[in-house]
C-alpha cells in the first residue's frame, strides 16, 4: 500500500516538472546539500565520578537516535562502563535525571569505541580515516563529501585542550588539523586522501573553557559551540542521592531541554538552539562560533544535524550506459577493475603513510615544545646576563 | 517457506486454478488453509511435471539486455527473441526467463522440508536452583538464586566448492557464515563473563567457559602467515559485531596452542585407521585472554540480533539485559565448530551455539517461582521457526519434586535425587509456567575437584603465585594445569615446585606426567605452562612458583595504571569420564553423578553421548600492581633539562659569538 502511494507522490511531483518544463529538477530536494548524517559522540572521562560524563553523551546518543541517525552511522565513544560498573546501583541502567525516567542504556545500544580504545590517536584516526584495513565497519566513519557530521564531545578540559582517560589530551590544534585533513581534496596518486569527509560539521563540546577548543578551526563548513569561555568552568546540574553522583552537566542538560521538543521534521534552526541558551541558568557563558560556516545559522535547520533526513539527488545529465549491445558490458567491467585498480594502489599509499603522519605529528608537537621551552629559557638567561 | 517457487501460480494453469478455489472458499465448500495447501501441491506438481514429463524441446536466440542473480534466481531480460521449435519460429519484442537451480530440489525429492532441514534451529534454558533460604519454618526452602541457562544453537549443511548455495541464510546468522568462509575458521569460541562462578556452593558451571573477562580461541587453516592475519581479521569482525575491544588481543597477545584433535570419538578411531591419522595431526590454537573486559548490555544486543526470533518470541524473549546483569555471576559465549559430514569432507555441518548464563536473585519471598519473577518478563509467543523450544527444571533433592499446575509438564527422573522437568513450548500454552511449594531440602552436590589460584609475598618486588587443586573422592582423577601470564610478569621456572598433601597429612613433592613450558618474549608472547597430574585421592596438591615484574615503557601502560594489571585465570581441564570405566555406556551409567555442563548436554541434545564429557574450571584473577611512574614525571625532566641546556648554551652562546674588545677611553 505504501509503495502504492509513494509511487504515486513520485508521479505527481514528475509530472510538475513535465508542467514546467524547463524547471530546474537539480537542487529541488537538496537544499542543505547534504544526503546523509553520521554523529561522533565522544566521552574521554573515566571513573565512576564522572559519571555524568557517560550520561551527557547517551542522553546526545539518545537524541540523536530518536530524531533518525541509525546506530550504523552514530559513532558512540565511552571511556568507562557506567551501566555495569560494580558500583551502579541500577545495573545495566545509566539515568541523566534523579528522578530516574529514563533509561538511557535501554536494550538496544551499541557502543563502538569503550574503555582503553577511547585514545586520542584512535580518535583522529577515525575522523581522518586513517584506520587499519582489519578496522569493522563500526569502528570507521563512512563519511563523504555529502556528509553532515555532529561532533559532541564532553570530559575534563582546560585552556585549548581536552583530556582523554587522565591519560593523554586533544589540543584545539590537533582537532582543527583532523579537520582539515577531512576537507583535502583527491589531487593526484601520491596524495593519500580519497576525497573530501564532510559537508558540513556542528561541532558541540562541554567542558571546562570549552570555547577555547574552537579557536584553531580554519577549515570551511564547520559551525561550532563550546559550553563556557575561557577561565570559565562548565558545572554538573543534577545529582542523585541514590548513585551519590551527578548525573549531567548544565550545558548538555539545557540542550537536551531544548532538543526534546524537536520533532523530525520540524522547522526549528540552529540560530533558535543557540537563543535557547541562557547563561544564568547554564552558569557559563557558550559561544557559538560561526565564522567558517557558510550560512547564517537562522537557515540551518537542527534536523539537518540532528536527524537523517536522506535527500534524493535529480539530475538533469543523462548518464549512457553504453551501446544497447553486449559488447557494452566488458567495457563497464574494465571501467570497474580500472578504478578498482587505482582504489587498491591508493590504499596501500595509504596505509603506509598513515603511520608516519601520525608519528610526524607527535614528533612535531614535542620538537615545538621543545623549542618554545629553548626560547622562553634563552630569552631569560639574555635578560640576566643583560 | 516452501521449496517450490510460486512462479507457475501467474500461468494461465495457475490463474484457473486459483479463480476456482476462491469460488471453492467463498461457497463454504473448503477452508482457506486447504486451498494453499492445494495451491502448494500444485507448485510442486508443476514444477516436477515439467522437469520430468517434458520431452520437447526449444532453441532462443536474441541479445540480452539484463541480467541478475539474486537468491538462487536467474532473471534475463532478452530482446528481439526468436524461439525455434521442431518445426516453427515464434518471435516477440522482449522476453523475460525466470530460472533457478534445479539441482537443489532433486537432491533429496524425499524431504519435503528440505529447507529446513538444512538449518535447523533449537532453544533450551535450563533453570536450576542453587542457594536456598529457610523462610520460617525449618522444613520449607526457597531459592535465594536461581541459574538460568540459555542455549540458542542453528546448524547449516554446506557444500563446499558449490557457493551459490551456501549464500543462503535463513536462521544461520550471515555475518559469521561468511566472517568463517573469509577467514578458513574452523573453530571459534568467543565468551564474555564477569562475576565468579562459586564451584564449591553452585556445583560445576554449566559450561565449560566460565573465567573472568573475554577469552577467545580459535583454530584457524593455513599457514602460520595466513593464520595470523586471519586472527587479525577475527578478532577485529568480531570486536565489530560484538562491541568489544577484542582487537586487544593482537597476536602479540595471544599464545599459538599445539594440541591433538581429541575431539572425533572412539569409534571412529577404531573404525577407520586413514580417518585417524588424518584427524590426530597436530593442529594449532590461538588463545586470548582479556581480563579487563566488560560485559554490558551492548554485548547482549547483537547477540540477541542474532537470533531468529530476537526478542519478540520464544525463549529469547526472556533475555532481559535489566535482570540478566543484575546478578552474581553472567557470562555470554558464542561458539562456532564446523564438522565433516563425509570423508572428503565436501559436506560441512556448521554448529553456531549462543549461551547466556546467569545466576540471578530471587526477589520474590514466598515459594513459587515464576518465570516473570525471575526475568521480568512474560512468555507469550513460541518462537514457531525453532525445532525444539524446551524448558527444562532441574533439581537435587532427595525428598522433594517441584510441584508444577501444568499437567503439560513433563517429568524425567534420572534417580532419587536428579529430577528434572521439561516443557515443550511449542506444544503447550507458554504462559504457564509457574512453579508452586517446590524446593524443599534441595541440595547442590559439591564438586569433587576444585582449583584456586593465589598470589603470596610483598607488592613491588617478587612474588609468587600458588595454584591450589584439591580433590576431594576417593579416586585418583588425572587433570591438566594450564598457566598463561603476559609477558611483563617474568616467570622464574626453576623455582617450579609441586607438592601434594595426601589425607594422612604427609606432603610430598609430585612429579608431573607431563610438563609443557614456553617462556614468554617481551612485547612479543605472554608465556605458557602446562601441567599433566594425576591427583590423588581425597588429596591436596600445590603449585608455586615465583615471578618478577618488568618495567614497562611509559606508552605501555593503560590509562588508569595505578589501578594495577589483571591477569587472566589459570584453567584446569580434565575428563570426568573415566575411559577406563568399561561398563559405563551413556545409557547404563546415571546422569546424576554427571557434571551439570555434561547433564545439560545429554538433556538438549539426546543424541550425545556421556563419554565426550569434559569439564574445565577456572581459578581466580589477580591484579599485578607494577611499578608505576609518576607520569608527569617526563615533562618535569624535559622542563628541567631545557633550562640547563639553555643556561648553559646561553653562556657558550655568548662566549662564541660576542668578541672581547677593549674598550678605550676617549
Amino acid at each position: 500500500m505504501n509503495s502504492k502511494y509513494l509511487l504515486l507522490v513520485v508521479v505527481v511531483i514528475l509530472s510538475i516538472f513535465v508542467v514546467h518544463g524547463d524547471a530546474n529538477p537539480e537542487g529541488f530536494f537538496t537544499n542543505s546539500g547534504h544526503t546523509n548524517n553520521w554523529a561522533v559522540l565522544v566521552c574521554t572521562s573515566r571513573f565512576w565520578f564522572n559519571y555524568r560524563h557517560i550520561a551527557n553523551t547517551l542522553s546526545m546518543y539518545r537524541t540523536v537516535k530518536r530524531l533518525g541517525i541509525p546506530d550504523s552511522n552514530i559513532i558512540l565513544m565511552l571511556a568507562d562502563d557506567m551501566a555495569c560498573n560494580p558500583r551502579n546501583k541500577k545495573p545495566a541502567a545509566v539515568y541523566d535525571h534523579p528522578n530516574q525516567s529514563v533509561d538511557l542504556y535501554g536494550e538496544n545500544v551499541e557502543v563502538d569505541y569503550r574503555g582503553y580504545e577511547v585514545t586520542v590517536e584512535n580518535f583522529i584516526r577515525l575522523l581522518t580515516g586513517r584506520v587499519s584495513p582489519d578496522t569493522p565497519r563500526s569502528k570507521r566513519l563512512l563519511s563523504d563529501e555529502k556528509s553532515n557530521i555532529f561532533i559532541y564531545m564532553t570530559g575534563h578540559g582546560g585552556d585549548e585542550f581536552l583530556k582523554f582517560q587522565d591519560f593523554d589530551e586533544i589540543s584545539s590544534y590537533d582537532i582543527a588539523d583532523a579537520f582539515a585533513q577531512m576537507w583535502e581534496k583527491k589531487s593526484s596518486f601520491t596524495i593519500v586522501y580519497d576525497h573530501i569527509r564532510y559537508h558540513q560539521i556542528f561541532f558541540m563540546i562541554d567542558t571546562c573553557q570549552a570555547n577555547t577548543m574552537q579557536n584553531a578551526f580554519y577549515s570551511p563548513n564547520i559551525i561550532s559551540v563550546g559550553s563556557s569561555k575561557k577561565g570559565q568552568n562548565s558545572y554538573s546540574y543534577l545529582h542523585d542521592n541514590a548513585l551519590g553522583v551527578s548525573v549531567i552537566d548544565r550545558f548538555t542538560y539545557y540542550n537536551l531541554k531544548y532538543l526534546e521538543n524537536v520533532k523530525p521534521g520540524s522547522t526549528q534552526t540552529l540560530k533558535d538552539l543557540f537563543n535557547s541558551y541562557n547563561p544564568a541558568l547554564i552558569s557559563s557563558d557558550p559561544e557559538v562560533r560561526s565564522d567558517l560556516f557558510p550560512k547564517n545559522p537562522d537557515k540551518v535547520l537542527i534536523s539537518e544535524f540532528f536527524g537523517m533526513e536522506q535527500n534524493i539527488e535529480l539530475t538533469t545529465d543523462p548518464i549512457s550506459l553504453g551501446p544497447n549491445n553486449s559488447t557494452s558490458l566488458p567495457d563497464f567491467h574494465e571501467h570497474i577493475s580500472l578504478k578498482e585498480k587505482l582504489n587498491s594502489i591508493e590504499s596501500k599509499v595509504e596505509h603506509q603513510d598513515s603511520k608516519d603522519v601520525i608519528h610526524d605529528f607527535k614528533a612535531n608537537a614535542f620538537v615545538s615544545y621543545l623549542a618554545g621551552l629553548i626560547l622562553v629559557a634563552v630569552i631569560g638567561v639574555s635578560a640576566v646576563f643583560t | 517457506m516452501s521449496q517450490y517457487y510460486e512462479l507457475y501460480r501467474t500461468s494461465t494453469l495457475g490463474f484457473a486454478l486459483t479463480d476456482s478455489l476462491d469460488e471453492l472458499i467463498q461457497a463454504g465448500h473448503i477452508t482457506p488453509q486447504l486451498a494453499i495447501r492445494v495451491l502448494i501441491q500444485f507448485d510442486k506438481s508443476i514444477a516436477e511435471a515439467l522437469t520430468n514429463r517434458v520431452r520437447a524441446r526449444a532453441t532462443i536466440k536474441g541479445s540480452l539486455k539484463t541480467y541478475r542473480f539474486c537468491d538462487d534466481v536467474w532473471t534475463f531480460i532478452i530482446k528481439n527473441p526468436s524461439f525455434k521449435f521442431e518445426n516453427e519460429t515464434i518471435t516477440a519484442e522482449k522476453v523475460k526467463i525466470v530460472a533457478w537451480t534445479q539441482a537443489k530440489h532433486q537432491e533429496n525429492p524425499n524431504q519435503t522440508n528440505f529447507s529446513l532441514q538444512k538449518e535447523l534451529y533449537n532453544e533450551n534454558l535450563a533453570i536450576k536452583p542453587l542457594e536456598f533460604v529457610a523462610p520460617n519454618s525449618q522444613s520449607s526452602k526457597h531459592p535465594k538464586k536461581i541459574m538460568a541457562h540459555f542455549e540458542f544453537t542453528m546448524t547449516k549443511t554446506i557444500k563446499t566448492g558449490s557457493n551459490g548455495s551456501n549464500r543462503n541464510y535463513r536462521t544461520f546468522p550471515r555475518q559469521i557464515g561468511e566472517m568463517t568462509q573469509q577467514y578458513g575458521i574452523q573453530e571459534f569460541h568467543l565468551t564474555f563473563s564477569q562475576g565468579k562462578w562459586n564451584s564449591e556452593k553452585w556445583g560445576y558451571p554449566p559450561t565449560n567457559t566460565a573465567g573472568i573477562g573475554a577469552e577467545i580461541r580459535s583454530i584457524i587453516n593455513g599457514n602460520l602467515e595466513l593464520r595470523k592475519k586471519n586472527w587479525q581479521g577475527l578478532i577485529n569482525t568480531l570486536s565489530g559485531i560484538f562491541c568489544a575491544s577484542l582487537n586487544q588481543a593482537d597476536i602479540n597477545n595471544v599464545i599459538e596452542i599445539s594440541k591433538r584433535n581429541t575431539s572425533l570419538n572412539k569409534s571412529n578411531l577404531l573404525q577407520n585407521d586413514t580417518v585417524n591419522s588424518e584427524n590426530t595431526t597436530e593442529s594449532k590454537e590461538f588463545y586470548g585472554y582479556l581480563p579487563r573486559e566488560n560485559v554490558c548490555t551492548e554485548n547482549l544486543t547483537p547477540f540477541i540480533k542474532q537470533l531468529p526470533c530476537q526478542s519478540r518470541g520464544g525463549l529469547s524473549s526472556l533475555l532481559n539485559p535489566h535482570r540478566l546483569l543484575d546478578s552474581y555471576y553472567y557470562s555470554i559465549s558464542i561458539s562456532f565448530t564446523s564438522e565433516c559430514l563425509n570423508e572428503s569432507c565436501d559436506t560441512k555441518k556448521w554448529i553456531y551455539k549462543q549461551s547466556v548464563t546467569s545466576v540471578i536473585k530471587n526477589t520474590s519471598s514466598n515459594t513459587n517461582i515464576n518465570i516473570n519473577d525471575i526475568f521480568g518478563r512474560q512468555l507469550k509467543t513460541p518462537c514457531s521457526i525453532a525445532t525444539t523450544s524446551k524448558v527444562h527444571f532441574i533439581t537435587e533433592s532427595n525428598d522433594v519434586d517441584f510441584d508444577f499446575k501444568n499437567p503439560e509438564i513433563q517429568k524425567r527422573l534420572y534417580n532419587n535425587s536428579l529430577k528434572i522437568y521439561e516443557l515443550d513450548l511449542l506444544k503447550s500454552k507458554a504462559d504457564y509456567l509457574y512453579i508452586d511449594d517446590s524446593f524443599v531440602n534441595s541440595i547442590v552436590t559439591s564438586p569433587p575437584v576444585t582449583i584456586h589460584r593465589f598470589v603470596s609475598g610483598k607488592p613491588g618486588v617478587s612474588s609468587s603465585i600458588q595454584i591450589v587443586l584439591e580433590n576431594k573422592s576417593a579416586k585418583p582423577q588425572s587433570v591438566t594445569l594450564t598457566d598463561s601470564m603476559p609477558w611483563y610478569l617474568h616467570i622464574y621456572y626453576h623455582t617450579l615446585k609441586i607438592e601434594t598433601t595426601l589425607e594422612s597429612g604427609l606432603t610430598k613433592p609430585k612429579s608431573p606426567k607431563k610438563l609443557v613450558i614456553s617462556p614468554p618474549i617481551s612485547r612479543e608472547k605472554p608465556s605458557y605452562m602446562k601441567i599433566d597430574l594425576v591427583l590423588d585421592p581425597l588429596s591436596q596438591t600445590v603449585v608455586i612458583y615465583e615471578f618478577d615484574k618488568a618495567f614497562l615503557k611509559i606508552g605501555e601502560h593503560p590509562p588508569d595504571a595505578n589501578r594495577g594489571f589483571n591477569v587472566g585465570p589459570a584453567t584446569l581441564s580434565f575428563s570426568f569420564w573415566d575411559s577406563k570405566d568399561s561398563e559405563l555406556n551413556g545409557s547404563s551409567r546415571n546422569i546424576s553423578t554427571l557434571p551439570l555442563v555434561c547433564q545439560l548436554n545429554l538433556i538438549f541434545d539426546k543424541n550425545k553421548s556421556a563419554s565426550d564429557c569434559k569439564v574445565r574450571l577456572y581459578s581466580e584473577l589477580f591484579l599485578a600492581s607494577l611499578p608505576t611512574p609518576d607520569f608527569s614525571m617526563p615533562y618535569n625532566v624535559i622542563t628541567f633539562t631545557c633550562t640547563i641546556l639553555a643556561l648553559y648554551f646561553g653562556r657558550i652562546f655568548t662566549l662564541l659569538s660576542k668578541g672581547f674588545v677593549y674598550d678605550k677611553a676617549p
